[in-house]
């Protein structure tokens, strides 16, 4: 940044964008703020039939904490993307209210959750300056990730919560290690993509009449993969499993552009999914309960999915409004199943809302990734963006029984902490390499960047 | 690679208008069904954590609340102060089955829903209550009905004319609606079994014989025909047929013989009080298929009647194509027998449209829905259904249907001070059981009418009559509806009507 304010022909421009350039954000979180409260609100006259008692330390809590995030990036990344923080802001808000309807003392945690978020992307935006550099730790984040996931598997520290042992319990608070392991994981892929880019796009091996990519190149990229679905295997968690796969195989391709990598990935998936449904119980289990919920062998054993169809029609076009929804017989309604129960109260018209927050988000991500200057700093934002998204649609496509339910959480929206402080990582990563681009494009570094 | 981006957003972004797709189809198109669900804990809560809404008689008395019980899954339990008597009508609600009945009509409103908000906050956080539902219906013409069938199976079908209203409507077999209300599904079950079993005579006692269960009408069905005559072609009025005890039928060898075998003829104004069934078959032959079939159309045949009831059958009588080959068919049915088939609904609004200057109005069991706060939220609006003829037209019918009384097949049922307009049926079913299914239809004052009525006694034996059989029934529906109307006592009216149903048994003979 320092470099750029020297550019002559281009300084006084920028110091102007400088000074205005935050306030769009600044709005749209007003806006985040004034919708979340008034939901808040809402739910709460709806349920309770009176104002929230804390409605003041509600609102001051959550303006506070944003406005540290806002000064953050105005004094960290100041050209960063205008609209990350705002939608990440406004999800998180909307997923709150509907914890703070189903179980208040989720939500008090939640609130904390979302003090760690805000002080992580501080922390982010303060430590990691140029995104490029973590190139630099391609081995030592592909080592940090597959510790994380092998964290559940020790004795005594791990848990098994919902037939999925993916929990760290430390003291009082439980952590899913893995949300910060796929970070780390979508940077290994990056770096290493990145690197290796013309030996994996460039068939040389022959065999018989077809040049193959020399297996050499694809061996240690397959070894991390393998190993990290391994664990996942091991921690019986079919949600990352699929994430992970998606990510791999996504990157592979938009990489090397060779449609084989998909053509053979796809097989490997539906392989490996014939035999994990006829092999793996709670794979099995799934398949089965999705689809069929509504076979009374079924129902007996989880009425969740067939519960979350219910609150997805009593919703309706216009839902049945805040605080009027009975989605609270619904088992995990808070985490996994939060998508019905906003789908219960703001209808139709509240999906949309959702899902045209995270395609904001998503089309916002791949712009940033599309104007990066580094392939790494490219893959990076494209394998965080893709995360984001694939975790989003899985989730909710298993509340709309378009997939087996997998149980990861909908990003900002579910309860949780790892979840919510990972993805909130994501956003300031996303930001930094923004307010890398920007500073580039004004700072006449392109050429520079374009070297390395 | 940069492509390779696009295209990866692209398809991230697609898959998020398949799940806005996939929400669309749950929330919109399969959400009328998913929101009935057995399964849903919604349907179940609605009706058992708030008290269901009164189901009130047109005097007032209460024929369905619900009351507490320390049941803590099911706060609330429904009971039927008049047990069999409305059963048919009322159905019932149970939180093992589904709503049957007016208690399924009219669920959404009895089904405690948000009520209109009074203040800020019940506008945000509404209160739910259900709502009171008015009908029509008068006890005490119920248990006339009752009474005067003497537990034989049976409808009896009493309309005001003028408004459409149903006064009373009781069929037998009919049930006792308390099991069925239990809280133990085990009792549930078993009542449910019995009641859903037909009867000897293939009624189960939850179908309601009067809208859904259809015979035959026999020469009831001669009010039709005469109005095929008034209305579409009056010159067969005077003609008159030749006084025969038989008469043998076009493009067969068949022989149509009256009942009873006694010669008889002559224009329609003789033939209708006395029930010539020769005559009456040779003038449906004159008339036409094309406009016998209109006319018993025009009346509401071959449609589902728009009463407020589930489960309502429609009458039956045969295309008019369907006679082309077969004028044999046509002049039985003319008479209401061979394929012709009605409802004692559809038989009584066949009365209460002659009755009614020509217009048949719909028929409907509500009168009002009020709030619990009192407000009326519903009024019902009385509407014609149908308009088979003019008032002019109806005038030239009523003195025959009084006549029928006077001296025709209703002779002597009637004490003579009463102004009533019938029409008997007596239609033989069945070619080795040999009974008969007995039939009147009646109005009164013929005048100037404010009841029209129907009675059917299937499977009565071969010598019965509908005079003898039905006649007695609408005698005592006639006499109770009309002290009522007058403001007196409905028992009482008359020593010769049964004071309970077993008292009934000498009807029979």
């Amino acid at each position: 940044m320092a470099k750029s304010m020297t550019s002559a022909p281009f300084g006084a421009d920028q110091q102007a964008v400088t000074k205005a350039s935050r306030s769009t954000e600044l709005g749209l979180m007003v806006l985040a703020w004034i919708i979340t409260t008034a939901f808040y609100v809402l739910a709460s006259l709806g349920s309770q039939g009176h104002m929230p008692p804390r409605i003041w330390l509600f609102l001051t809590s959550i303006v506070v904490i944003s406005l540290g995030m806002h000064f953050a990036i105005r004094h960290y990344a100041p050209h960063a993307s205008q609209v990350l923080l705002p939608i990440a802001t406004l999800l998180n808000g909307i997923g709150y209210v509907e914890i703070a309807r189903w179980n208040p003392s989720n939500a008090s945690y939640q609130a904390l959750w979302f003090l760690l978020s805000a002080l992580a992307v501080v922390a982010t935006l303060k430590f990691v300056r140029h995104v490029r550099d973590l190139d630099r730790y391609r081995y030592l984040t592909l080592a940090a990730a597959i510790i994380l996931m092998l964290l559940p598997l020790v004795p005594h520290f791990g848990e098994n919560i919902n037939g999925a042992r993916l929990w760290v319990v430390v003291g009082p608070v439980s952590f899913q290690p893995i949300e910060l392991a796929k970070i780390l994981l979508a940077f290994f892929f990056a770096s290493y993509f990145a690197s290796n880019r013309q030996l994996l796009s460039t068939p040389t091996q022959r065999i018989g009449p077809k040049l193959i990519v020399p297996p050499r190149t694809l061996f240690p990229i397959l070894v991390a993969w393998g190993f990290s679905l391994a664990i996942l295997g091991a921690e019986n968690d079919i949600g990352f499993a699929l994430l992970l796969f998606a990510l791999f195989i996504s990157l592979l391709w938009v990489t090397t552009g060779l449609k084989t990598y998909v053509i053979l990935g796809m097989g490997l998936f539906v392989g490996g999914a014939f035999v994990a449904a006829n092999y793996f119980t709670q794979v099995h289990s799934r398949v089965a309960f999705w689809l069929d919920p509504w076979s009374a062998a079924h129902w007996a054993i989880s009425d969740q999915l067939g519960l979350g169809w219910f609150s997805l029609a009593a919703g309706g076009i216009t839902g049945t409004g805040l605080g009027l929804g009975q989605s609270g017989n619904i088992p995990f309604i808070t985490s996994d199943m939060i998508f019905a129960a906003v789908g219960e109260e703001l209808g139709f018209l509240g999906i949309i809302l959702v899902l045209c927050l995270f395609m904001a988000f998503v089309g916002e991500g791949f712009h940033i990734a599309q104007r990066a200057h580094s392939d790494f700093v490219r893959l990076a934002a494209t394998a965080l963006t893709a995360t984001m998204g694939f975790q989003a649609f899985f989730i909710m496509a298993g509340v709309l029984r378009i997939l087996p339910f997998t149980g990861i959480t909908l990003p900002f929206m579910a309860y949780g902490g790892s979840s919510l402080i990972a993805n909130y990582i994501i956003v300031a990563i996303l930001l930094r390499i923004s307010d890398e681009n920007a500073n580039k494009i004004r700072g006449g570094q392109v050429l520079d960047v374009a070297l390395t | 690679m940069s492509r390779r981006l696009s295209i990866l957003a692209t398809i991230i972004l697609l898959l998020f208008v398949v799940a806005a797709a996939q929400a669309a189809n749950i929330q919109f198109f399969r959400a009328p069904a998913l929101d009935k669900s057995v399964l849903n804990p919604r349907v179940n809560e609605a009706s058992t954590e708030y008290p269901r809404g009164e189901i009130v008689a047109g005097d007032g008395t209460i024929l369905a609340q619900s009351v507490p019980t320390n049941n803590a899954t099911y706060p609330y339990k429904r009971i039927y102060p008049l047990g069999d008597l409305t059963a048919g009508i009322i159905g019932f609600s149970s939180p093992y089955t589904q709503e049957w009945g007016l208690e399924a009509e009219y669920n959404n409103y009895l089904t405690a829903h948000a009520q209109p908000a009074e203040s800020f906050e019940q506008l945000l956080s509404p209160t739910s209550a259900a709502d009171t539902v008015t009908l029509t219906v008068e006890p005490a013409l119920q248990k006339v009905a009752q009474n005067a069938m003497g537990g034989q199976d049976g409808a009896a079908v009493v309309l005001d004319p003028r408004t459409g209203a149903v006064l009373a409507m009781y069929s037998n077999p009919t049930y006792s609606p308390t099991p069925l209300t239990s809280l133990d599904p085990n009792i549930v079950a078993a009542a449910y079994k019995k009641i859903t079993t037909p009867d000897a005579h293939g009624f189960p006692p939850l179908g309601l014989v009067a809208t859904q269960q259809t015979f035959p009408p026999g020469s009831t069905f001669k009010v039709i025909t005469t109005t095929a005559a008034v209305v579409g072609n009056p010159a067969l009025l005077t003609k008159a047929y030749p006084v025969k005890a038989f008469t043998r039928l076009p493009h067969s060898n068949k022989l149509l013989f009256n009942d009873g075998g006694q010669p008889c003829g002559g224009t329609v104004a003789v033939m209708l009080p006395a029930s010539c069934d020769p005559g009456y078959a040779l003038l449906g032959l004159d008339l036409g298929a094309n406009l016998m079939s209109a006319t018993a159309d025009s009346f509401g045949y071959d449609q589902l009647p728009p009463l407020d009831f589930p489960n309502v059958v429609p009458s039956y009588f045969p295309t008019a194509a369907s006679f082309a080959a077969n004028l044999p068919g046509l002049a039985y049915s003319s008479i209401g027998q061979e394929n012709v088939r009605a409802t004692a609904l559809q038989q009584a609004l066949v009365a209460a449209g002659v009755a009614n200057g020509g217009e048949i109005m719909t028929p409907h069991f509500l009168s009002t829905i009020t709030s619990p706060d009192g407000t009326v939220v519903k009024r019902y609006q009385n509407s014609v259904w149908l308009s088979p003829m003019n008032s002019n037209q109806a005038e030239q019918i009523v003195p025959l249907m009084e006549n029928v009384v006077r001296y025709g097949t209703a002779a002597g049922i009637f004490p003579s001070d009463l102004d009533v307009a019938a029409k008997t049926g007596t239609a033989q079913t069945g070619n080795s059981l040999k009974n008969t299914d007995d039939w009147m239809i009646a109005f009164a004052p013929a005048t100037d009418p404010t009841v029209a009525i129907a009675v059917v006694m299937p499977f009565q034996a071969e010598s019965a009559f509908g005079a003898t059989v039905a006649g007695p029934i609408v005698k005592c529906l006639v006499e109770g509806t009309l002290a009522l109307q007058a403001g007196l006592p409905v028992s009482g009216t008359s020593t010769t009507c049964p004071s309970s149903p077993t008292a009934a048994a000498g009807s029979k003979a």
